[in-house]
Formats: structure tokens, C-alpha cells, sequence
């Protein structure tokens, strides 16, 4: 089976053949832990019908194509990855042969250095969320999320709010810490990429914000309210004023 | 040389794909020319041209195998290799289509785009692309169209449409394209950066973006627009959104337009349109006069906005890009050159380009695509002077695939120029990437080698250039397939302009290297506002540029392989031709026609909202005002002299029933003469009749009426089995049975149903459906159902016990008692969605034993008709395929209400009566979802995860897909009175749906 990489994840695949564990396994997503030079890293494998996470390596083919083989292992087993290659016999191995484009908010052109944060309240934001809540992804960790997409729009360089996630990573489970470091980048799935763009142009399409409210079982909601957070804790610039009087509604 | 000629009917293979089939018989021993194509007028020509003798009547259906061999036993040899290889590609083809469960493939791009595709790919012959290409833009994705001989008029219908909808169009005549990483068509694999091409030559933007490559500077995306895009005609419909969009895209930081010289007006407008862009645009056009693509590169690079620094300097050839030196052997002194330029091309714009920068120095070059008319060469191609060939060109690729493909023609050319002592250097292009030949290089190489030895031999020096257009990253490997061409004693160039001044430098002309002069056509942006717009603005043409495509491919299957290569999501058409007498430009002018999206929807939407109430059973000269002598009949109209076995039975049993004549004979005769009888269809009365389906003034009818749009429709009882008037029976004992139908039993009825207060029809089909029923050939369920519905109050109704007690056994006798009210139900159905101007979905499809006829939603009360076919399947008794009458009644009325045969998988029992099996039925049904309009809500279909039974029938998708809807039906014996022979399946004439399509394009 041929698959399309993410630029993010790039070096996971390539270099010496080693072994990863298996994380998940869900229908349309299989979660493995990868070893490097730079330490340990979540690696999603998904299906073209599941949803497209900026880190993950992507099958063309739908969950269905692989309904009654499945991904063929199971969670704590291993899986060899390396020289390019995902070791799954069910699937007669994985080929990586291109990189796809994860979806990314981009910065604004008038982006500023200064984002008016406190470092301090940057911290106590982070310290009330990180790694609580439920959910695969804890609810918190996708609020950060929200927030931290906005942030990287607006901010040009890091910013109080990505330098707190990013301290305290270890606080949440290894896939959300992939999600939230990705996030800090500006980097997201399509939707809520998409909703992001939309919301710092001071749009809040129903369409688009349907899109991300159906996104897992709980994170959602979740990620709706951390661009409004985002939104509303950043300086004025049109976006946010919108959505401070969205909020205040 | 013994000759043997087939012709196969009922498969479609594309071009290349029997190409390559050709090319393995013309490889069996003794086998001295193969073809095997389908037989469109080109490729008869080209057949008739190779001296062999085709049937007449082959058409563009037909796969014509002809094979030309030493001896028969090579002639068998060839013919058995081209039945495997037929065979395998079969076989192929079925193994999705069987077995339980499994899908058939979409037959047209709208099927492969569904609602999830992005991007389209048309590569499907020209004549056919406009109509694949509308179905991405109305499903409203982006679209390149491979396909050329599009015409102009076409063309821009298309970029029109496209606009509208927000999405682009890439084409036709468009090769080569690049969207976010992916590879489209003939493309390179060139690194990610900021760049964004806009491009209206293929080979033109491959070299570009391979000297990109080797520069560092990698692309953002490469959108093709089409060949003719910057035409007056077009005015650079698609460059103009192309532009529009790489303005908005992060990724692009400048713009590149690659293309021959623009039509001066459209120039002027669209420099205008880029100046206000907020990024830079350069323009690299090829023509008399103008840079070549290697200096339109240079400069592009040196300017300012990308930030790269000067390139490297020239060496002391004069090189400024990669160059691989030949490897040579020592070379005699005495070695004579000839004196001229030969030029083996099959890139177009690459040959365009070496004529260019050769011209000046050489003079006046012949070619098969002559810089000026004077310059063209003979059909023969050679020339003793300067020679340039495209042998990509359109004259060239007549019955054989694309050079890039297919190597052949070239490789014979170069093996000849090695024997003439006029040619003095032969400049060949070669294009590696995504589509090409997996591994061109060695076999070009093979053949410089033995070119340079046929020469040496002969006591000549025959120098190669090659300019070899490709990327590191390219799955033939550029360093690896420029090495094998160094070592077969070619030197090598990435660069087509410094190629091309190598070889003239062979000839002793020298061409001093060219200062680098920085061109900018376009402002450099200074309006942060703009700019900041841009960037956060809405994603142009719906995400194309920032999402990851899903593709679906109409046509050639190496586009779809070339996909897959990378990992992407491309489904694949079944594509075939339309039906056979269908002209492809009425196909597009019903589908560009506004109207026809919102008329079909709303057609479905009223097809389906439809309600069916029984409301009353009573005499058809009151329910229908039907006048004495009047005589309704199922199917179109229909004059004495032309109706069948079993019509003219009913019909004379009709007479004797109204007592307008004694005895047959008399009937016969009145009939014969018409005078003082008329016979009108059942449904220009909006009734319904099964089988010969006559209704006379004295019958009795079922009355339902549609509360929802206030429609009523009419039939007659159900007769039940053997010896009955609709099978053209018309005994004593037919006509008894009428009188007591008339006299007891429809009485009866109607006390029953007028104290139920009507009966929902609609609700027992729903039910009927999901108990094994279909609702035309199985209605056991359905009257079971309809009899539990009027047992209390038929049992309370006011006639003696006796007379009720006959009634209730005759109903429940007979399985088939439901469909005569099945199918009054369906024509209230067709009958809310009939009359929608615009709309191309059937309303009425009725057989009359001679004549099939059908109605369409949009051309008003116009019948179609075409000779009815016999229906094929199980016989009863003794029966057999001799004593089956064509297909006959009004019966078709439940296929074009979504249920019958197009909801064959609910109905799994009847398939086994008909021959066939249970695979067989859930792949009916599933067929006909491609050619219908939508699903029905209400009539689901169990064993398909309740999914809504196809519905709508649309005269333009049967016409595109050549997918007749399939009827589930039974069989009357020809001779009247014979009563059911059997049972089976059965389609609609062709001419019907084609007729149609011609009327709905003039509508």
C-alpha cells in the first residue's frame, strides 16, 4: 500500500528500520509511538475517510477497503517502521512515496510581535487545562489548541500562550502533545483550519462551524470555544473585536 | 499474406489500453501487422489504409480485431493472443462487478467524483469530454481536461460554467499540471516552494519547472490552462482565475505564466488584471523574436522578488545548467559530417523552441509544425536540409499512442538519419515524470548507440544532443537517465536552449551566451492591505490549492495508474461511449441547459411526495367520460393494422363485451374499418392498463387519487390468471367473467372502499417492498395486504353471502391482484412530475405489443417510440422463445415510478423465475442508480441498508452511459388468447431515449 506523508512527521519514516508501539486502533485511525534522535513522537496512520490530523501518514483508501483485514494489530503490539516503510503484513506493508500538504492557519501579514500577554496569565491558562478533561485528546488540551491556532495567526514569532503549552507537554497524553505542537505551528485538519481562517476574517460560517463541532466524540465544542478564547484574549484587531461581541451576544 | 478480420460487440476499451494489446499481437511470431481498436471512422481509415477489408455496419461500439500474418498458423498464433489479451482485460474489469456485495464501477465522472472528489480528470476522446468535464463543474470541482479536439465554442461554455461555480477548468489539450504536490498527467516531481506556474503548453512547463528544480527554486503548484486559453477566442478565461488564485495562496510568493505569445488584447488585460494581484507576474512567452524558455527562467530568477542570488556563471561551454558530456570514443580524423540540423521531437513546444533559437543561424527549417507555411515538409517527412519533427503532432498520432509513450515511430526515424550522409547532428528532446515511459533512456540510448555506429561504419561522425527534461526526484531518475545517454555518446542538457545552441555548435555555428536581462512585466506588489487580503481571504476555487485533491478519472487508465503511483484518491470510470446514434453535442447542450438541474430535482421531489389513495371503484364512462366506441389501450398509439396477437384479441373481446358486434368476425371487421370506434393510449386519459390493458366505457375502473397535487388515475380490475381479456383471450368465458367483474365484483369494490374511506396505496408499496415484492413482476405481499385492507368492510358490504364469498376468493386467488393498483399508483407519481420545463426525467415508459413508447417531463405530451423487444428469460409448459409476443402493457409505469425491475434487489425470489441469480439482482438494481435522478425516500430496499429505491429516470443519463432501465416483466403468448408464456427481463429500445434527447436539445 503507497501513502502520502506529512512535511511533520517526515523524519519518522525515514532512517534506520526500528520498532514503534501501537497507541490506538480505531476504524478509520491506527496511532503508533516512534523513536528518533529527537526523542519519542505519536505517528497517526489514517484512512482518506477519517479525519486528516497535520502529523499523520494518509492511506488513499477508505476505512472500508480495509474492513476485513483492519489494521491486523493490536494495541501494546509493535510494528517495525523505517527506510521509508510502515511494516503492516495486513496491508502488505506501507510505502511512502510523496508528502501531502497538511492544512495550515496562515500568519497575518500584519501580524505583531507584541501580543499584550502576560506570561504569567499565559500559564495559568495553560495550567487549568493542560492534559484534563476526558477524551482521547483532553477537552482542555483542545481548547488550548483553538487558542493556540489564533495565536499563531496573529503573533508574528512565538507568543506567552505557546511558550506555556509547549513547557508543559509532558503534563498531557503523547498524541495530544503531537495535536497541541502542530497547533503552536498553525497547523490543524482541513475543518478547522478552514473555521480559523474564516473566524480571523471576521466570519463565523454555520457550515464550517458544524464541521468542527462534529469532530470526535467531545473535542468539537471543545476547539470552538478555544478560538473564541483565542479571539477574545488577543489584541483588537477586526477578528477579535467580532468575536468578543459574538461571545457577549 | 493471409488476412483475418473480427469484430467484437458489447465492450469498450480505451485507446491505449488497446494500443498496448496491438502492440503484444504485432510481437507474436509470424504475425506481420496487428490492430485491434474500436472501429471510429479514424481508425477504419487507418485500417482501410493497411489494406485490410472491414465489415460494414462496424461502428464506434465495435472492437475490430484484424491481424495480417506469414501463414495461418502466425495468423491463429496472433488472433489466440489478442483473445487472452481481451480476455484478461475482461476479467480485469468484472472481478469489482461480482459477487454479493460488491459495487459496479461509476460510468461517467460524476459517478467518480460523488460528493467527496475535488478534482476531475478527463482524458476520455474529445468528441465525449464536454459532457465529463460539466459533470465536475456542477458537482463543483476543478477539472483537467487531457482531452483535445474540444472545440472552441466548447471550451468556453465550459470556463463560463466553471467560473460560475468557483472552480477551474485545465484544458483541453492540457498534459501537464501540478496541484499541492500532486503530479497531474505528464508532470516532473519538482521540489515544494514559491513559485506558482501558470501554464498553457505541457512540455513548456516541465522544462520550466525541471530548470526550477535544478535551480533550487521549487513550485508552489503548476496550473495548466489549456493550450488555447490565451487565444482572442478564450481571452484567458482560466489564466485569469488561475491567477486569481496563486494570488491567494501562502505558498505562492511570485507567478510564472509559461506559454506561445498571447492574442496582444487578452495580454493587455490580463497584465492589467495581474498588476492589482499584490504579487509579481512574469510572463514567459515563447515566439519569433522573444526569449526562449531557459532565458525567460534566467531572468525570472534574477529579479528581485524571489530573493534567490545570481546564478552560477556559464562555463566554457556556455553552459549555465546541468550538462552531462558524451562519452566518446577516439575518433578517427577522417570522419565526413553532413551539414544539417536534424530535430526529433515529442515535445511540441520543446521543438517550437529549438526552431526558434535556430532559425537565426540556420535560415529557413523544415517541419511538420513549420515556423512559417513556406517551411512545412512533405507527407513523407524527410528533407535534405534543416528538419525539426514533432512527433507528438495530431497527424502523427493517428492510430498509435503518444511519442511519450510509444517510442517507436522516432526510434525508426533516428535508425534513418544514421544512413544519411545529409544529417550532420541529430537533436532529440527527452521528457521523463509522472505518465511517461517508465524507463525511456535505455532504449533511446540503444538506439543513439547504433545510430553512431551505422554512421561511423559508413565513415561519418554523427554527433547527439539530447536535451533531457526531467527532475532528480522523477521516477526514472534524471542523473541515472542522463548518464545512460552520456554513455551511449549523446551529450545532455537540461536546458532545451543550450541544447539546442550545443548542436548548432556541432554544425559550426556558434551562438555567444546571452546576458542575463531581467524582464519584469508586472509591478511588484507595495500594498500591505492587498497583500493581507489575500492571504486571509476566503481559499480560492473551494480549497483546490490548500486541500488534498480526492480525483475522480473519465478515460485513459495510465492518468488513474500515474495517481495511484503517488498515493492519491482517484476513482475510475467505467467510461463507454454514449448509445450508438446519439450525437455528443445534444448531450451537452441538455446539460449546459440552466433549467435542468432545478427542473430534475423538482421532478424527483414531486415524483416522490406523490401520494396514492384508493378512493373509489366505479364504471370507466363515468370515472373517465370514456364515449361509446371509444377504446383505451396500454402503450403508445397505435393504429388496427399494426397491433399485435394480444392487442387485437382484447380488443375484439372489448367490442363483444360493449355489444357493438355479435360475433368476432364482426368485431374484427368493425376494427378493421374504424368506423365508429377511436383507440386512444390508457394514458392520454391519464389510466393505466396491464398487458393489452383495453378499457371499454362499461368497465369497471379503480380510481386513486394524489392528495398532494390533486391528480386522480385510472385501471382496470385484475382479470386473475389463464384465459383473460388482457392476454387477448375473448371466449364466452372471458366475456362472462367481464359481465360478473361488472356486476358483482366491482359493486362490491366499491361499497368496500368507500366505507374505508379510501385505502393508502402508497403505504402497502413501502411495505411490499421490504416482504420481498418488487411491485411489477412479485406482488404477493401487496395483495395480501390490499385484501386484509377491504376484507371488513367487502365482508359488510350489502350483496349475498355467496356473491361476497366469490369476490373475496377471486381477489385473494390471484397474486398479481395488487398490481393493477401498483401501477395506477406510480402514474399519479410520474404524473405530479410531469410537465417541468427543462426537465429531462421520464414520466411515462408503456408498451403497446408492437411499439415501446416513453414520455419525458420536459417535452410536454410528445411520445418517443422505437420497435418493443421481446422480453428474454424462463418459459412456462412448453412454451418457448417462438410464442412470446413483444413486450406489451402499461406495466413499465412502476420501473419509471422507482419500483419493478430497477428495485429488482428487493426482490431476490423473482430473479430465479427470470434466470437469474441473486448477485444478478443486487447488481440491477445498482446499475440503475447511474441513471437515475435520486433515491426514493419512502421505497426502501432492505438488503441495501434500506436504501431508497433509484428513481427518476434521466434521458440523459441513459444516453451518456448507454444504460437502459431494466424492466422485470411478463411474457404474452403472440397468438391472441395464449395467455403468459413465461416471464423475464426486458429494456427499452434505444431509439426511444435517443429520439428524446434530440427533442429535450431543441426544448
Amino acid at each position: 500500500m503507497l501513502a502520502a506523508i506529512s512535511p511533520l512527521s517526515a523524519g519518522l519514516v525515514d532512517g534506520p528500520v526500528r520498532v514503534a508501539g501501537v497507541l490506538g486502533v480505531f476504524p478509520t485511525a491506527l496511532y503508533l509511538s516512534v523513536r528518533w534522535t529527537g526523542g519519542e513522537e505519536v505517528l497517526p496512520v489514517v484512512t482518506s475517510d477519517g479525519l486528516q490530523p497535520p502529523t499523520a501518514v494518509r492511506l488513499p483508501v477508505p476505512s472500508g477497503s480495509l474492513a476485513e483485514v483492519g489494521w491486523g494489530v493490536a494495541i501494546g503490539g509493535t510494528v517495525s517502521v523505517g527506510d521509508g516503510r510502515i511494516d503492516l503484513p495486513s496491508l502488505g506493508g506501507i510505502s511512502v512515496v510523496r508528502q501531502w500538504r497538511p492544512s495550515r492557519v496562515p500568519r497575518r501579514p500584519d501580524a505583531s510581535a507584541d501580543t499584550g500577554w502576560s506570561p504569567f496569565a499565559a500559564a495559568r491558562l495553560v495550567t487549568g487545562r493542560i492534559g484534563l478533561g476526558p477524551g482521547l485528546t483532553p477537552e482542555g488540551d483542545d481548547e488550548l489548541c483553538g487558542a493556540l491556532l489564533v495565536a499563531h495567526a496573529l503573533f508574528s514569532g512565538s507568543n506567552p500562550l505557546r511558550d506555556s503549552v509547549f513547557r508543559a507537554l509532558g503534563r498531557t497524553t503523547s498524541l495530544s502533545a503531537s495535536l497541541l505542537r502542530a497547533a503552536g505551528d498553525g497547523y490543524a485538519v482541513p475543518e478547522l483550519a478552514a473555521y480559523v481562517i474564516a473566524r480571523l476574517d471576521g466570519r463565523d460560517d454555520p457550515g464550517l462551524r458544524e464541521c468542527v463541532a462534529a469532530i470526535g466524540h467531545s473535542s468539537g465544542p471543545a476547539l470552538l470555544r478555544g478560538v473564541d478564547l483565542g479571539l477574545a484574549l488577543a489584541p483588537s484587531t477586526d477578528a477579535s473585536t467580532s468575536a468578543r461581541q459574538a461571545a457577549c451576544a | 499474406m493471409p488476412d483475418h478480420v473480427t469484430v467484437r460487440s458489447g465492450a469498450y476499451y480505451d485507446s491505449v489500453t488497446l494500443m498496448q494489446v496491438s502492440r503484444q499481437v504485432a510481437g507474436v511470431d509470424g504475425v506481420s501487422q496487428a490492430q485491434v481498436a474500436m472501429a471510429t471512422e479514424l481508425n477504419l481509415e487507418v485500417l482501410h489504409g493497411m489494406g485490410f477489408e472491414i465489415p460494414s455496419g462496424t461502428g464506434g461500439n465495435d472492437v475490430v480485431i484484424a491481424i495480417r500474418g506469414t501463414d495461418q498458423e502466425a495468423v491463429a498464433a496472433g488472433v489466440q493472443a489478442a483473445e487472452e489479451a481481451l480476455l484478461a482485460l475482461a476479467s480485469a474489469g468484472r472481478q469489482s462487478a461480482s459477487g454479493f456485495g460488491a459495487v459496479p464501477a461509476p460510468r461517467t465522472l460524476g459517478g467518480a467524483l460523488g460528493s467527496t472528489g475535488t478534482l476531475g480528470f478527463v482524458s476520455v476522446p474529445g468528441l465525449h469530454a464536454t459532457a465529463e468535464a460539466l459533470d465536475a463543474i456542477t458537482a463543483g470541482a476543478s477539472v483537467m481536461v487531457f482531452s483535445d479536439n474540444v472545440s472552441v465554442e466548447d471550451e468556453v461554455l465550459l470556463k463560463d460554467a466553471a467560473a460560475a461555480a468557483g472552480v477551474l477548468v485545465m484544458g483541453p489539450d492540457c498534459g501537464t499540471a501540478v496541484v499541492g504536490g500532486v503530479a497531474l498527467g505528464f508532470a516532473n516531481a519538482v521540489r515544494r516552494g514559491p513559485v506558482g506556474l501558470v501554464a498553457a503548453s505541457g512540455t513548456g512547463a516541465q522544462q520550466v519547472m525541471s530548470l526550477l528544480d535544478a535551480a533550487g527554486v521549487g513550485i508552489s503548484h503548476c496550473l495548466g490552462v489549456g493550450g488555447r486559453d490565451l487565444s482572442s477566442a478564450v481571452a484567458g478565461r482560466s489564466t485569469r482565475q488561475a491567477l486569481a488564485a496563486l494570488a491567494t495562496d501562502p505558498e505562492t510568493e511570485a507567478i510564472l505564466v509559461v506559454s506561445k505569445p498571447p492574442a496582444p488584447e487578452v495580454l493587455a488585460e490580463l497584465e492589467a488584471y495581474a498588476a492589482g494581484l499584490g504579487k509579481p507576474v512574469h510572463w514567459a512567452t515563447l515566439g519569433p523574436g522573444r526569449p526562449d524558455l531557459t532565458a525567460a527562467v534566467e531572468a525570472f530568477l534574477a529579479s528581485a522578488s524571489l530573493g534567490v542570488s545570481a546564478l552560477r556563471s556559464a562555463d566554457a561551454t556556455g553552459s549555465r545548467w546541468p550538462h552531462w558530456d558524451p562519452l566518446l570514443e577516439p575518433a578517427p580524423t577522417s570522419l565526413t559530417t553532413g551539414g544539417s540540423l536534424r530535430g526529433l521531437f515529442c515535445g511540441g513546444t520543446l521543438a517550437d523552441e529549438a526552431m526558434l533559437v535556430a532559425a537565426p543561424g540556420l535560415g529557413g527549417i523544415r517541419s511538420n509544425i513549420p515556423l512559417s507555411p513556406d517551411l512545412a515538409l512533405g507527407p513523407d517527412l524527410r528533407d535534405p536540409g534543416h528538419v525539426v519533427i514533432d512527433f507528438g503532432d495530431d497527424t502523427l498520432t493517428r492510430g498509435r499512442a503518444h511519442p511519450m509513450i510509444d517510442p517507436s515511430l522516432r526510434l525508426e526515424r533516428i535508425a534513418a538519419e544514421a544512413a544519411d550522409a545529409t544529417c550532420g547532428v541529430l537533436l532529440l528532446d527527452l521528457v521523463l515524470g509522472h505518465g511517461a515511459h517508465p524507463d525511456p533512456a535505455p532504449e533511446l540510448g540503444e538506439a543513439i548507440r547504433a545510430a553512431r555506429h551505422t554512421a561511423r561504419t559508413a565513415g561519418r561522425d554523427l554527433p547527439v544532443v539530447v536535451s533531457l527534461t526531467g527532475t532528480a526526484a522523477d521516477p526514472q531518475d534524471l542523473d541515472r537517465s542522463a548518464a545512460a545517454l552520456a554513455a551511449a555518446g549523446a551529450g545532455v542538457y537540461l536546458s532545451n536552449g543550450e541544447a539546442t545552441r550545443a548542436a548548432l555548435a556541432h554544425l559550426g555555428h556558434l551562438s555567444p551566451t546571452d546576458p542575463i536581462v531581467p524582464v519584469v512585466t508586472s509591478p511588484s506588489p507595495s500594498l500591505p492591505e492587498q497583500l493581507g487580503q489575500a492571504v486571509t481571504g476566503r481559499a480560492g476555487l473551494r480549497g483546490l490549492l490548500v486541500n488534498e485533491p480526492v480525483v475522480g478519472s473519465a478515460g485513459v487508465s495510465v492518468f488513474a495508474d500515474a495517481l495511484r503511483a503517488q498515493a492519491v484518491t482517484v476513482v475510475e470510470a467505467d467510461w463507454q461511449p454514449p448509445l450508438a446514434g446519439v450525437d455528443p453535442r445534444d448531450i451537452v447542450t441538455v446539460m449546459a441547459d440552466g433549467r435542468r438541474g432545478d427542473a430534475n430535482a423538482l421532478a424527483l421531489q414531486r415524483m416522490t411526495a406523490a401520494g396514492a389513495d384508493l378512493v373509489d371503484v366505479r364504471p370507466a364512462r363515468e370515472a373517465l367520460g370514456l364515449e361509446r366506441g371509444t377504446f383505451l389501450h396500454a402503450g403508445p398509439p397505435i393504429e388496427w393494422e399494426r397491433a399485435s396477437g394480444p392487442l387485437r384479441g382484447a380488443l375484439i373481446g372489448a367490442i363483444l363485451f360493449e355489444g357493438l358486434a355479435d360475433t368476432p368476425e364482426a368485431a374484427e371487421a368493425a376494427l378493421a374499418s374504424g368506423d365508429g370506434i377511436t383507440l386512444e393510449p390508457c394514458h392520454h386519459r391519464d389510466a393505466v392498463g396491464p398487458m393489452a390493458g383495453v378499457i371499454s366505457p362499461s368497465m369497471w375502473v379503480y380510481e386513486l387519487h394524489d392528495p398532494v397535487h390533486d391528480n386522480r388515475s385510472w385501471c382496470s380490475l385484475n382479470e386473475g390468471l389463464g384465459k383473460v381479456l388482457r392476454y387477448g383471450a375473448y371466449g364466452p368465458e372471458v366475456i362472462y367473467r367481464l359481465h360478473w367483474m361488472n356486476s358483482v365484483l366491482g359493486p362490491l369494490l366499491q361499497q368496500a372502499v368507500r366505507a374505508a374511506g379510501g385505502i393508502d396505496i402508497k403505504a402497502i408499496i413501502a411495505q411490499m417492498l421490504q416482504m420481498g415484492d418488487e411491485g411489477h413482476n412479485r406482488n404477493r405481499a401487496g395483495s395480501l395486504m390490499l385484501l386484509r385492507e377491504l376484507l371488513p368492510t367487502l365482508i359488510t358490504a350489502d350483496g349475498s353471502s355467496t356473491d361476497i364469498a366469490e369476490a373475496v376468493r377471486f381477489s385473494g386467488a390471484n397474486e398479481h391482484f395488487f398490481l393493477n393498483l401498483g401501477m395506477p399508483a406510480c402514474k399519479l407519481a410520474t404524473l405530479a412530475a410531469h410537465g417541468i420545463p427543462g426537465s429531462s426525467i421520464v414520466t411515462t415508459m408503456a408498451r403497446n405489443g408492437t411499439d415501446f413508447g416513453i414520455r419525458v417531463s420536459g417535452t410536454g405530451d410528445q411520445w418517443f417510440t422505437g420497435p418493443a423487444n421481446t422480453p428474454e428469460g424462463l418459459f412456462l409448459g412448453s412454451y418457448g422463445p417462438d410464442d412470446a409476443n413483444p413486450d406489451i402493457g402499461d406495466s413499465a409505469i412502476t420501473e419509471t415510478g422507482g419500483i419493478g425491475g430497477v428495485a429488482m434487489a428487493a426482490a431476490p425470489a423473482i430473479v430465479k423465475f427470470v434466470g437469474g441469480d441473486v448477485p444478478f439482482a443486487l447488481r440491477a438494481t445498482r446499475t440503475m442508480y447511474e441513471i437515475t435522478e435520486g433515491e426514493h425516500p419512502a421505497y426502501q430496499i432492505p438488503i441495501l441498508e434500506f436504501r431508497g429505491t433509484p428513481t427518476g429516470i434521466d434521458v440523459v443519463k441513459v444516453a451518456r452511459t448507454g444504460i437502459l432501465p431494466q424492466i422485470n416483466t411478463g411474457m404474452a403468448g403472440r397468438v391472441a388468447g395464449t395467455g403468459q408464456v413465461g416471464a423475464g427481463l426486458v429494456n427499452p429500445p434505444a431509439e426511444c431515449f435517443t429520439e428524446a434527447l434530440v427533442a429535450l436539445a431543441r426544448a
